[in-house]
């Protein structure tokens, strides 16, 4: 492991360790907590702080120089705020007992340099636009991830916003990080609540906004509470809204399937529905209805339900065979997934095997 | 927000999407705009050149959204990776999305009515998985691989990133068209890359402002590492690759095998501009 030995060769890489620039070594911080960080003046940074009681707690911080001294400022993701100061100025590591700030506030003022209030002022203030703010919450995530993340998560749980401060923040959630499993289940409550609100709107611009929600939703709910997805599916929401519902739940489960399937039954019984009907040859187009029909049947597929016979041979009936080469080439991606992670993939084979043994009949058929 | 409509199953798939017939050249094609031999297919593939260059470096590809008539001037309505994505029309939204382009050069294989839901099934998933407006517009974009997927806090897939070469070769690769070998790509030096990348070379003694605004987290972000020498699918090779097709061959064609040279198209210096430079 290398001490970290230029300041412009830092990269924080989001907490899990600090990684000097030029990829020659990684700089873990379990040996020395903060000596290797705290002796870079104004440096800013995110590490892990190990305890024996929370062993990967995330730390944002702070360093700075006023008056020939310096301190260090440090804010857990739990928004609580420890201060360093420098105790001797020509033995840069050795620093005073922590004291617990005041602050407990992960985005109070006054905590950091000047730029970093002025972009605090930016996104408090309500009086700018929407996209100003957001580009100021991106900026500060950039700098301190942790305490973006808190304030996105915050700011989300008031009903009170105004439709273009909640778009932005549906933005938001998807730029950040959140490092904790319990933060990301808050993000998910509160992102398919206005993904609910939001379902059946008639505005254009704000359609992005819902798939948004749904796709973050979809990369970070517990599995557990999958079924919560499941009124996205349902008839009367968007066309767009369900694609990317069954997008997002292939990718909860391709790689894993679920524990039980029993109790995600209303999640896969609208996914066969959905599936089924877009096969029908009266029905089907290429395009979002396709891409219906095959994400649907991925998803029965994914889920290991026993439906996906069934749908393949209403693919099958179609009678296009580049709706068949592609769900081979789907069901192949997640078989060697799946494979990779040692899991069990009969299912998979035998729908595979049927789908090529029909490839196989159409083109003797055809010759 | 989108309708659901039916559409009864074409009676052509399997044939021929249009009466355009299969070419690449460069534009402006020797026959006036409105002739129907400037038209060409639905999804055909169209770049343009590096600008002020001494030869014919490809900078950019893309497909075209609708049959059009291309004249090598005018605009014309792509999907392409610009970045960001743009593949229908809610992409077609995201901040500073790029509608169109100015073609230079085309490469018509004519896909089948067969190919072309391929295509088009391709371009709907993507133009649902890439829909955050947040997303500085780099982070949608990777110049090696072709084609890069992230994974969440949660260790699941999101939606990939793509060169504009990448977002053709895979949309044409759900149709079964293999385009490129893409084990065999040459390695490039960055001089070879800079006329075409000039851009991203810029941006890494741009002000920091600039690059966070666009995303930009350095080369090894976009796949450029230290390494010097880079398989980085050009966009010119993709136009050789279709250049060997004919009405007679159009599909019974290997991926191409690229080298260097073909970054260019046609791999000529640049003497006289030649218009109907057909290939």
């Amino acid at each position: 492991m290398s001490k970290l030995r230029n300041k412009q060769q830092l990269e924080f890489a989001l907490g899990k360790e600090v990684r000097s620039g030029n990829s020659s070594g990684k700089y873990h911080v379990d040996q020395d907590p903060l000596a290797g960080l705290i002796a870079f003046a104004n440096a800013q940074f995110i590490h892990s702080i190990y305890d024996s009681s929370e062993p990967a707690r995330r730390v944002a911080g702070v360093v700075k120089t006023s008056a020939g001294r310096r301190t260090c400022l440090l804010r857990d993701e739990l928004g609580i705020s420890y201060e360093f100061a420098e105790a001797d100025n020509r033995n840069p590591l050795k620093w005073t007992d922590p004291q617990l700030s005041t602050t407990e506030s992960s985005h109070e003022k006054g905590v950091g340099p000047k730029w970093y209030d002025s972009l605090l002022d930016r996104i408090q203030d309500t009086q700018l636009p929407a996209a100003t703010r957001l580009e100021a919450i991106l900026k500060w995530a950039r700098a301190d991830m942790i305490a973006a993340a808190g304030f996105v998560l915050n700011e989300l749980s008031k009903t009170t916003a105004s439709p273009d401060w909640r778009n932005a923040l549906v933005f938001a959630a998807d730029a950040v990080n959140f490092d904790s499993q319990a933060s990301r289940a808050k993000v998910c409550t509160e992102l398919l609540r206005i993904a609910r609100s939001m379902r059946d709107t008639q505005v254009q611009d704000d359609r992005p906004v819902v798939l948004c929600a749904i796709h973050r939703v979809g990369s970070i709910i517990p599995r557990s509470r999958v079924e919560e997805l499941d009124e996205f599916l349902a008839p009367g929401s968007a066309i767009d809204t369900r694609l990317a519902t069954l997008q997002t739940i292939v990718r909860i489960f391709e790689a894993v399937p679920p524990d039980n399937a029993n109790l995600i039954t209303g999640i896969s019984d609208r996914a066969a529905t959905l599936a089924e009907k877009r096969w029908d040859v009266d029905v089907f187009a290429a395009g979002e209805i396709s891409a219906l029909a095959i994400e649907g049947t991925i998803t029965i597929a994914v889920l290991g339900d026993e439906r996906l016979d069934q749908l393949l041979t209403d693919a099958e009936s179609l009678g296009k065979p580049w709706v068949i080469r592609k769900l081979i080439r789907r069901l192949d991606e997640i078989r060697k997934i799946r494979v990779d992670r040692k899991i069990e993939v009969l299912a998979l084979d035998e729908a595979i095997a049927k789908l090529k043994h029909k490839g196989q009949r159409d083109a003797s058929g055809a010759e | 927000m989108p309708a659901e409509q039916s559409d009864p199953a074409n009676p052509q798939a399997g044939q021929p999407a249009s009466a355009e017939s299969v070419r690449t050249c460069r534009l402006p094609v020797s026959l006036p705009a409105e002739s129907e031999a400037a038209r060409f297919s639905k999804y055909a593939i169209v770049g343009y050149y590096v600008p002020n260059c001494d030869d014919y470096f490809v900078q950019h590809v893309a497909i075209l959204s609708e049959s059009s008539r291309l004249d090598g001037v005018s605009e014309t309505s792509v999907f392409h990776m610009g970045p960001p994505p743009v593949a229908g029309a809610r992409t077609a939204l995201l901040p500073k999305a790029r509608k169109t382009i100015t073609p230079q050069l085309v490469g018509d294989l004519v896909l089948t009515n067969d190919e072309c839901e391929a295509v088009a099934d391709w371009l709907a998933r993507v133009d649902s998985d890439c829909v955050a407006s947040s997303v500085p517009v780099l982070q949608y974009y990777t110049i090696r691989p072709h084609m890069v997927t992230s994974n969440s806090e949660e260790d699941r897939r999101r939606p990939p990133r793509f060169s504009c070469s990448g977002f053709v070769i895979e949309a044409y690769r759900d149709a079964e068209i293999e385009l490129l070998d893409i084990e065999s790509i040459p390695e490039v030096s960055e001089e070879c890359l800079r006329p075409a990348y000039e851009f991203f070379f810029k941006l890494e003694k741009a002000k920091p402002t600039t690059q966070q605004e666009l995303g930009f987290k350095g080369r090894e972000d976009l796949g450029i590492d230290d390494s010097g020498q880079w398989d980085v699918v050009l966009p010119g090779y993709l136009f050789h690759s279709t250049a060997r097709a004919t009405d007679e061959n159009p599909r019974q064609l290997s991926p191409f095998v690229p080298n260097v040279e073909h970054r260019c198209f046609p791999c000529t210096e640049v003497t006289v501009d030649q218009p109907g430079d057909t290939r």
